[in-house]
């Protein structure tokens, strides 16, 4: 009997009474973080400028980012605070900051020693507490890494400041343009020439896996494709491809490159593997087939085809060979490239006499535009997926600009120019440095 | 003898069917006039009888509630605290206190006195009676948070935009479908945050997760959504919450 009560009681007592209320926060704000971001504690006058030096590197890539504002230093109640104790948070409060970063840095016999933490404010924790050691001379590149370990802490991606972008440097009349490649960090720091100018460049690519470039050449007058490795300086011919019409791309391991071939008036998708240099036919079809790009797991491709009348982006199977077009918005769709986190896939559009760069998921679904131009070319992707690189011209009164590098990240708000020393297109962003 | 029988049994069968005849047809003209006539009685009625019934109606209402006015006119004028509570006690006291004031006009100081004390108690009273009701509305919101009071969408929404300004949302981030995000809050009476805690947190190894599972923890940790703008009568309701933020929504 008191079974069949209890079971009674368990089956019809009315559970609502137990049940919270369920509330779905669906809006927030895309505004920054705000950072409050201490000097790091030094001894004397040498430790001083370093200090001042990977501030000044920190606070510009987290704020380039979009996601990070850094706060204006005059807000802070104190701008030291003990590296072994916790803060007092209550201040930290009132500056508006959510996350607080402090460090010491000691430099001694040429080696520097860097120790930092990053707290939430807000939830009083500690986020990250590193050591770095390195070569004074790499105090740039450890501002970069620091900063990578803070955007990725915080926003759960991995960071992309620790790389650098390959592009073509314009200069010269339009009758006599000089096309060099050069390179240079990811904020416009430390740039480079790496070619003479004697000869032209074009549609330099990274390799993700190591650091080396594949760019086009015309050297001798006969387009080749050079393979540049950038530690040693050294590079190679990967084979004569006169009717290269479009720069390769590497696969995610760099094992493999795929390119456009124009062979007897027919354009379509060719493999080249990079340790025996052969190269396998992976599209058949009469008419132009370029632009190809790589998926991160390497399973699949995505190209640009006039195969259903007029440009369009398709997706190839490398395994099953089965093409699927992804791309079915008004406008010419081109230069399809895989995110390196797998899920977008960037594209240049022409439409109503203005270009587009957009995003679509790999499926052709939640196509959106990031940004238009009169002339928009050439995207590439940060390492992590989050930003995208590409040239732009600008008509303003009947005046065509000059090329120029912009990075924009996806939400499509935060754009800002990379400063160059000459005009500059093609950008090709690497991977995060070793 | 039978056929007379027959001829009058004939002649009344023929007077029957032509006195049915004529009056299925009577019958017909009777019921279009009786489907005219309604209408035009309705019409005529408007105008005529039913206005003067109404009117007659009306002014014996306001005769009604005219009537009772002017017998505080013949009165003598009573001081002001007397009008007040001539005012409050109409309904409730009639004439039986209006003659015992008469009475007492001779005595002045004794009447404000009497008055005086009335009032006093009459305002205990109303102090008692506010209390009451204010119990009583107490004992019904009681019942009623008991019953399961629940909160209106315009007191949701307004817990919902609070956070909007405390959250900044992991834009960008990768599959944002699955970021969504629940965390328990206690509150105390005042709307306070007294307790948070993450709920799902099984996918804290991811770090797309506990990214986006940090940014909401921050949101209510923020001083701006520290204290909650809550509908207080309604505490058992919010006292404690499950919140599921959810940026995929936004990004649609």
């Amino acid at each position: 009997m008191t079974k069949f009560f209890f079971l009674f009681a368990v089956v019809f007592f009315p559970l609502k009474l137990f049940a919270e209320l369920r509330i779905d926060i669906t809006q927030g704000n895309t505004e920054p973080i705000p950072i409050a971001l201490l000097e790091f504690e030094s001894a004397n006058e040498q430790e001083k400028k370093i200090s001042r030096d990977i501030d000044k590197v920190v606070k510009n890539n987290l704020e380039r980012s979009g996601l990070f504002l850094i706060l204006n230093k005059r807000l802070f109640i104190d701008d030291k605070v003990d590296f072994n104790k916790k803060p007092i948070f209550a201040d930290w409060k009132l500056t508006t900051a959510q996350g607080l970063i402090f460090g010491r840095l000691k430099l001694k016999d040429e080696e520097l020693n860097i120790e930092f933490r990053l707290w939430d404010v807000l939830s009083e924790k500690q986020m990250v507490a590193q050591q770095l050691t390195t070569e004074k001379s790499n105090w740039r590149r450890i501002a970069h890494v620091i900063s990578d370990m803070i955007y990725q802490r915080i926003t759960g991606e991995s960071g992309y400041f620790d790389s650098r972008i390959v592009y073509i440097s314009e200069s010269g009349s339009k009758t006599n343009r000089k096309k060099r490649l050069a390179i240079m960090d990811q904020d416009g720091e430390n740039h480079k020439f790496l070619t003479d100018g004697s000869f032209l460049a074009l549609t330099p690519r990274f390799s993700p896996a190591a650091q080396e470039v594949a760019y086009l050449s015309y050297n001798s007058k006969v387009p080749r494709i050079f393979l540049l490795n950038l530690n040693t300086g050294v590079q190679k011919v990967l084979g004569d491809f006169p009717g290269m019409t479009f720069s390769p791309r590497f696969s995610a391991d760099g094992k493999k490159l795929v390119m456009s071939l124009a062979r007897n008036g027919n354009t379509d998708i060719y493999e080249m593997n990079l340790s025996s240099l052969k190269i396998k036919q992976l599209t058949f079809y009469e008419g132009i087939d370029t632009a190809p790009s790589y998926s991160p797991d390497g399973k699949f491709i995505t190209f640009e085809s006039d195969r259903s009348g007029s440009q369009k982006i398709y997706v190839m199977n490398l395994k099953s060979k089965k093409i699927k077009r992804i791309s079915f918005g008004n406008g010419k769709y081109a230069t399809p490239v895989w995110s390196p986190r797998g899920d977008l896939i960037a594209f240049t559009k022409f439409l109503g006499g203005e270009f587009y760069i957009g995003v679509m998921y790999t499926d052709g679904k939640g196509e959106r535009v990031v940004h238009k131009s009169y002339l928009v070319e050439g995207p590439t992707w940060s390492p992590n997926g989050r930003v995208l690189a590409f040239y732009s011209q600008i008509k303003s009164k009947k005046k065509i600009s000059a090329p120029k590098i912009k990075l924009i990240d996806l939400t499509g708000v935060n754009l800002r120019e990379l400063i160059t020393p000459s005009d500059a297109s093609d950008p090709a962003w690497s991977g995060l440095l070793p | 003898m039978t056929f007379g029988l027959l001829k009058s049994i004939i002649l009344h069968f023929g007077i029957l069917i032509i006195f049915f005849y004529g009056a299925e047809i009577f019958k017909k003209n009777k019921r279009f006039e009786i489907y005219e006539i309604p209408l035009e009685i309705v019409d005529v009625s408007d105008k005529t009888v039913n206005k003067v019934q109404q009117k007659k109606k009306v002014k014996k209402k306001i005769k009604k509630t005219i009537f009772q006015p002017p017998k505080p006119k013949s009165k003598p004028k009573p001081p002001e605290f007397v009008k007040k509570e001539e005012k409050s006690s109409k309904s409730k006291k009639p004439k039986k206190k209006e003659e015992v004031i008469k009475k007492e006009e001779k005595d002045n100081k004794r009447m404000s006195s009497i008055l005086k004390s009335i009032e006093k108690i009459k305002s205990q009273k109303s102090v008692d009676d506010l209390k009451k009701t204010k119990e009583e509305e107490k004992e019904e919101e009681v019942k009623n948070i008991n019953l399961g009071e629940k909160l209106t969408l315009s007191e949701l929404d307004m817990i919902k935009k609070q956070f909007y300004d405390c959250w900044i949302v992991p834009a960008g981030a990768k599959n944002l479908k699955d970021l969504v995000v629940s965390i328990k809050l206690k509150l105390d009476e005042d709307g306070k945050v007294v307790y948070a805690k993450l709920i799902n947190d099984k996918s804290l190894n991811d770090p797309f997760f506990r990214a986006a599972a940090e940014s909401a923890l921050r949101a209510v940790n923020h001083p701006s959504c520290k204290k909650l703008k809550v509908p207080q009568k309604k505490y058992d309701t919010w006292k404690s919450l499950i919140l599921d933020f959810n940026p995929s929504i936004m990004f649609k």
